[in-house]
């Protein structure tokens, strides 16, 4: 293969002239997890369809450690479609959900790291679920700080404009508040519509709640299976 | 006192103060007591305790907000990264009874634990824990084939152990504050 006889710098050099669809097909050949999706190199597969994947993390933070991400190449979380953000998010319940059955975990930890602070250390999208025993001695345990009232005013401030799109000079008036919307309202608005499609499940969950007092038909349905499994697992509050 | 989310989430004096977002589905604050320099917690209005309490598709879009809401800390702050941790569970250091999603700003070095050292599996125990998933896997795929099991004779037991638990973690957390 030619590349290996460049120097770094002619890489460099070739990487700045590609076009975005060079660089994502340049990404995606020396992207480990692609070459895993494809089946070229070997893996433990702990979920696979078409759209999505899990292997075991082979540095794991303990037994059953797994990484659930898409088929498709997304260097970033921005990147993921909604559609396919929602498929993975499922992924992640069941797998979950697995750990607590079958692993003998009784708490999972569910973590996407966005960016190389945060601890990202793929350049394709992943979320971690990561099984959890009580005092397993797993790190991932932040802390909490204190935050001054001033500081934190000022914080809340900021993210409620950025999320309300107002600017503090421009005064709109009430049509135009109403009519413009910034792109992230946009897009959660948007995301509600399609969830409204699925309020007609949670509309009849709501009934079951208030006639029989279960939280949610489908879970009852494994509650009922694994008995203890679950409900023990909630339970957990006050047993310390 | 650190109120829990439920009792926030219906104290509207409270909430007003530390709300960011809301829908008709789930309630964004700004945590009074965070992981870092900034971190907005992103709770289901729907009571659950545990994520798999949940619906698919509210599960979806708690995904679909934390997504933005991650971008709009990318977009007002001067930060490098973010993590979106679910603790789902006591062991995974849950603290409150209704589960959350938290939304984590992060600045190079800034010390904050949300990592871990890898442990060593051997090969035995690698294929036995996939072997657990693919067969958790099979037996899901095949309840969800079957018709749902009669629900009278389990009912009312669930009924009254779901009271009793939720009592339970309330005064639980009371007597914490």
């Amino acid at each position: 293969m030619e590349q290996q006889n460049e120097s770094e710098e002619e890489l460099m050099e070739r990487i700045k002239q590609m076009s975005p669809e060079e660089l994502k097909a340049f990404q995606k050949s020396r992207c480990i997890f692609c070459h895993i999706a494809a089946g070229k190199i070997p893996s433990k597969k702990v979920y696979e369809d078409d759209k999505a994947f899990a292997v075991l993390d082979i540095n794991p933070a303990t037994k059953g450690h797994a990484l659930v991400m898409p088929k498709e190449h997304y260097a970033i979380m921005p990147q993921v479609p909604d559609a396919e953000l929602a498929h993975l998010s499922t992924v992640v319940k069941q797998l979950s959900q697995a750990a607590l059955q079958s692993l003998g975990a009784r708490g999972t930890s569910i973590l996407i790291q966005n960016g190389f602070a945060a601890g990202q250390k793929a350049q394709h999208f992943l979320i971690h679920v990561i099984p959890r025993t009580q005092d397993d001695g797993i790190g991932i345990r932040p802390e909490r700080k204190t935050l001054s009232s001033e500081n934190y005013t000022s914080l809340r401030d900021r993210l409620r404009q950025k999320i309300s799109g107002q600017a503090p000079q421009d005064t709109p008036t009430q049509a135009t508040e109403q009519q413009s919307k910034t792109p992230i309202e946009q897009s959660l608005a948007e995301a509600n519509t399609e969830l409204a499609s699925a309020n007609k499940d949670i509309d009849s969950l709501k009934d079951a709640v208030s006639k029989n007092n279960i939280d949610d038909e489908q879970p009852a349905a494994t509650k009922k299976k694994e008995g203890a499994d679950l409900d023990s697992i909630s339970r957990m509050f006050g047993v310390k | 006192m650190m109120t829990t989310l439920r009792a926030l989430a219906e104290n509207e004096a409270e909430l007003a103060e530390m709300k960011l977002y809301e829908d008709e589905h789930c309630i964004a604050i700004l945590a009074s007591k965070p992981f870092s320099l900034c971190h907005i917690v992103l709770f289901p209005r729907t009571h659950a305790t545990i994520l798999e309490q949940l619906p698919d598709a509210l599960i979806q879009h708690l995904f679909h907000v934390s997504n933005k809401l991650s971008q709009v800390l990318f977009e007002s702050l001067n930060i490098q990264g973010t993590n979106i941790l679910i603790q789902n569970g006591v062991p995974a250091g849950q603290d409150d009874p209704q589960i959350s999603i938290h939304i984590i700003a992060r600045t190079e070095n800034d010390g904050i634990k949300l990592d871990w050292e890898p442990k060593k599996i051997s090969e035995e125990e690698m294929s036995i824990a996939e072997l657990q998933y693919q067969k958790a896997a099979e037996e899901m795929t095949h309840e969800t084939e079957q018709p749902p099991p009669e629900k009278s004779e389990a009912a009312k037991p669930e009924e009254i152990s779901d009271e009793e638990e939720e009592n339970y973690l309330i005064k639980y957390f009371e007597r914490k504050a």
